[in-house]
């Protein structure tokens, strides 16, 4: 198992290094840097000026290398757009979106089982028909477009929840909503697939001989078992809701890490993409390393392969 | 616990969650910005919002009026001209800091002097460093400005990129003293900044009287960064902005129609042109160092159409890199009116009856560009596309490897041709028409200050620029406002709404 996670855990830098590497080649070899933070009507003279400033005048390896030596160090650096240290941008961020993804999980999961488990009581019913097209529907629906809709109905025509910001509880519903909607489906069809298989079972079917009333079978026996293998997907969707975070964000004006991603793009603000990029992928690797090991726990098979 | 205490709990939990709205009972205007203010400084920031901001929070020593053109005393109470590169400022008197404490001569040498030096790393020092020789405070209220050559935007660049600091404002040489915690002089003082929430503003009531600026009106201001249109059209319906600007066309007009809502449509002072390599700096023999095939590129673009049907508002044709109204922009020029035909014969005339193919480089408005192409193939000529990040499109343009760029020009929002010398300007990577002539006389222009003798230059620098047909004049930009029907609010001539004018109705 110890020699399973090493390789696992090797394997994670190396990919966060290669994520590292090709953003921060993406971020200054595409254009101009001094040009995209001096901006449109800039002088040639402030151009250069900030070429020196920040440094882009220097060989690209050197710049790289110094960064990677920072974020060893834990510092890193300063963001050109925000007059900040990067650091202080994520620690102040962090909160809202960590809000946000922790509410769209809830979300997720709530609606994802009990629906996949409504689903499952009665395949092919009515009440299986719905959950699965309203699995679909959520899996078809873009993100943005939905939260306009609910903005609509429930910020402007009923005014029950706040259209923008992030000063209150009321705030995140819609924006929880919209995110945690959106990986409903993938919970709701794991749900439902393992708890038809788990009830068709001889153990099932014996607990139901033992005259083991319908409620205690669903949830002690039938469900236990049916969740093992979400977990692992759930483990990944935080990534996700991170990740997704960036376009929820800017639709409900929240001031969290995906909105930042968003106005240092386009403020071409490099330091803090670059770090922003680089949270995001650890996220997703260090996520990705949890689920592997807790199968492999799970599954002894895995750790032989 | 009881459903009813349940329901009474909710229901206490959703008032009490619910946000307060911007409306006059409150004396609080809420304007959404679509990008975030970075710094409250406006000396480190040349974005159009904090230009915005700036306006409200800081005050220079002139202040332009826009009805006329010249440029009047704001925290000088007036100016003398002692010869053509000196100029002495007369302070108010009774002016003040937001914090209370006086404005003096001492704070405007300060200013100057910080912004003139290249280690301030301000964003506005580079427009005054070529021509600032010194500031120099003769006694407590006049302050002297000398110029190192005549330099006749002295006041333009005075009233638009020297803002006015407490003396010690930057210690120990700081940069960033002023980026969170602001103090100016201008008509509404920062209260609070929380970067990504917005910024709270709250009228100055020391702010001086009789100046060009108006006093606020409105008690508060809260700027407020929403980036999505449609979660502004939302707020807008539901009473929680009152005010936004650089609203899409379509957008502006949907919210026009809203009983809710005004649509106020205003020009802006940014022109869209293409600058043709007609010195043969990407390729010595290319088709556009041929006057007659500028021309016909020229005649071949329907502007007509392209501002009708997708600049919208108040957009207008152009056909000198410049706005009516603009000191300088003389509007005789040659006009290339829409004429394929014309076009064609020019292109034969040139020696390409088939037409070419070149690269035309752009970073702005996709659908103009494509249309632009789509008339250019009419007549035979392909602009190969090359939309690019604005950043990659000044990289190729400082490798001298463009064929054809786009740009767009605000003229820092100020209203003199010489605005736009560096397209004209030896040297300068932007000028891809390398014409003696035309780089001597905006030269020229730029070195006096005989206000006749250089209207007379840029006429003859403009007129020859349009003969030759070195640019490609399309567009002025048109500005949409959306606001609620409860506030009053001009569209600025010059692009720069000033939210201290508005009002409740």
């Amino acid at each position: 198992m110890l020699k399973f996670i090493l390789k696992r855990l090797a394997l994670g830098l190396a990919v966060a290094f290669t994520v590292s590497l090709a953003t921060f080649l993406m971020l200054n070899l595409a254009a101009d840097p001094a040009s995209m933070v001096a901006g449109e009507d800039a002088t040639q003279e402030a151009i250069e000026q900030i070429r020196v400033q920040y440094g882009f005048d220097r060989p690209l390896y050197v710049r790289f290398f110094e960064w990677i030596g920072q974020l060893v160090t834990g510092d890193f650096g300063d963001s050109y757009y925000w007059k900040q240290p990067v650091f202080d941008l994520l620690i102040d961020r962090a909160p809202v979106t960590l809000t946000l993804a922790a509410g769209a999980l809830t979300v997720t999961v709530v609606l994802g089982l009990t629906l996949g488990v409504l689903a499952a009581l009665k395949p092919n019913g009515w009440l299986d028909r719905f959950a699965l097209s309203f699995g679909t529907a959520a899996q078809a629906v873009p993100n943005f477009w939905f939260g306009l809709i609910l903005i609509i109905l429930l910020g402007v025509t009923f005014p029950i929840f706040p259209v923008s910001g992030d000063s209150t509880w009321m705030h995140f519903v819609l924006p929880c909503f919209v995110l945690g909607t959106s990986a409903v489906p993938q919970v709701l069809r794991l749900t439902r697939t393992g708890m038809i298989e788990v009830l068709g079972s001889d153990y099932i079917r014996t607990a139901r001989a033992k005259g083991f009333r319908p409620r205690q079978i669903l949830f002690r026996h039938a469900l236990r078992n049916a969740l093992l293998p979400i977990v692992s997907v759930i483990t990944i969707q935080i990534g996700y809701k991170l990740g997704g975070s960036v376009i929820t964000e800017s639709v409900f004006a929240l001031n969290g890490l995906g909105r930042l991603a968003y106005e240092s793009i386009l403020g071409a603000d490099i330091p803090t993409v670059q770090m922003l990029v680089f949270f995001f992928a650890l996220v997703f690797i260090i996520l990705s390393i949890l689920g592997d090991i807790l199968n492999a726990w799970l599954d002894p098979r895995m750790r032989v392969e | 616990m009881s459903i009813k205490s349940i329901l009474l709990a909710s229901a206490l939990a959703f008032s009490t969650a619910l946000p307060a709205f911007a409306d006059k009972a409150n004396d609080t205007l809420v304007a959404a910005f679509n990008k975030e203010v970075q710094t409250l400084d406006g000396l480190y920031s040349t974005s159009r919002e904090n230009l915005i901001l700036s306006y409200l929070t800081s005050d220079q020593l002139v202040e332009i009026n826009l009805e006329t053109g010249e440029y009047e005393g704001a925290l000088a109470e007036s100016y003398t001209w002692v010869d053509d590169r000196t100029i002495d400022f007369t302070l108010r008197e009774g002016l003040t800091f937001h914090d209370g404490a006086p404005v003096t001569v001492e704070d405007i040498v300060y200013s100057f002097d910080w912004i003139a030096d290249e280690n301030s790393k301000t964003r506005r020092g580079a427009f005054i460093r070529g021509w600032f020789d010194s500031a120099v405070a003769v006694d407590d209220r006049t302050v002297r400005i000398t110029a190192k050559n005549p330099y006749p935007l002295m006041l333009r660049d005075i009233a638009v990129f020297v803002l006015t600091r407490k003396a010690g404002s930057y210690a120990d040489g700081n940069p960033d003293a002023l980026t969170q915690n602001f103090n100016g002089t201008g008509p509404y003082k920062v209260v609070s900044f929380d970067m990504g929430a917005g910024v709270t503003l709250e009228r100055f009531d020391g702010y001086y009287s009789g100046g060009p600026k108006a006093a606020g009106s409105i008690e508060n201001i809260v700027v407020r960064p929403i980036p999505d249109w449609g979660t502004v059209t939302a707020e807008l319906l539901s009473g929680g902005v009152n005010w936004s600007f650089n609203v899409p066309d379509d957008t502006a007009k949907d919210l026009g129609n809203l009983p809710m809502v005004d649509h106020t449509t205003g020009v802006s002072t940014r022109v869209s042109f293409f600058v043709l390599d007609a010195a043969g700096v990407s390729d010595p023999e290319g088709p556009l160092t041929n006057k007659l095939v500028r021309q016909a590129l020229n005649h071949a673009v329907n502007r007509e159409e392209i501002v009708e049907f997708l600049v919208g508002g108040s957009g207008r044709v152009i056909h000198s890199t410049c706005n009516l109204g603009m000191f300088g922009c003389d509007v005789d020029v040659t006009e290339y009116d829409y004429d394929p035909e014309r076009a064609k014969a020019l292109l034969a005339e040139a020696g390409y009856p088939d037409g070419f193919e070149f690269e035309l480089t752009t970073y702005r408005e996709r659908p103009i560009m494509e249309a632009v192409a789509a008339d250019l193939a009419e007549v035979g000529v392909t602009a190969k596309i090359n939309h690019v990040k604005l950043s990659a499109l000044s990289k190729s343009r400082a490798e001298g490897q463009l064929e054809a760029f786009q740009n767009a020009w605000g003229f820092y929002a100020t209203p003199d041709v010489g605005a736009i010398s560096n397209y004209y300007l030896e040297g300068s990577n932007r000028n891809l028409n390398h014409d003696a002539e035309v780089q001597g006389w905006f030269k020229a222009a730029l070195e006096t200050v005989d206000q006749d003798e250089r209207a007379a230059l840029y006429a003859k620098a403009l007129k020859k620029v349009a003969d030759e047909a070195y640019l490609l004049p399309i567009f002025q930009y048109s500005q949409n406002y959306v606001h609620s029907v409860d506030v009053t609010f001009d569209a600025p001539m010059d692009g720069l709404p000033r939210l201290n004018e508005m009002s409740w109705k």
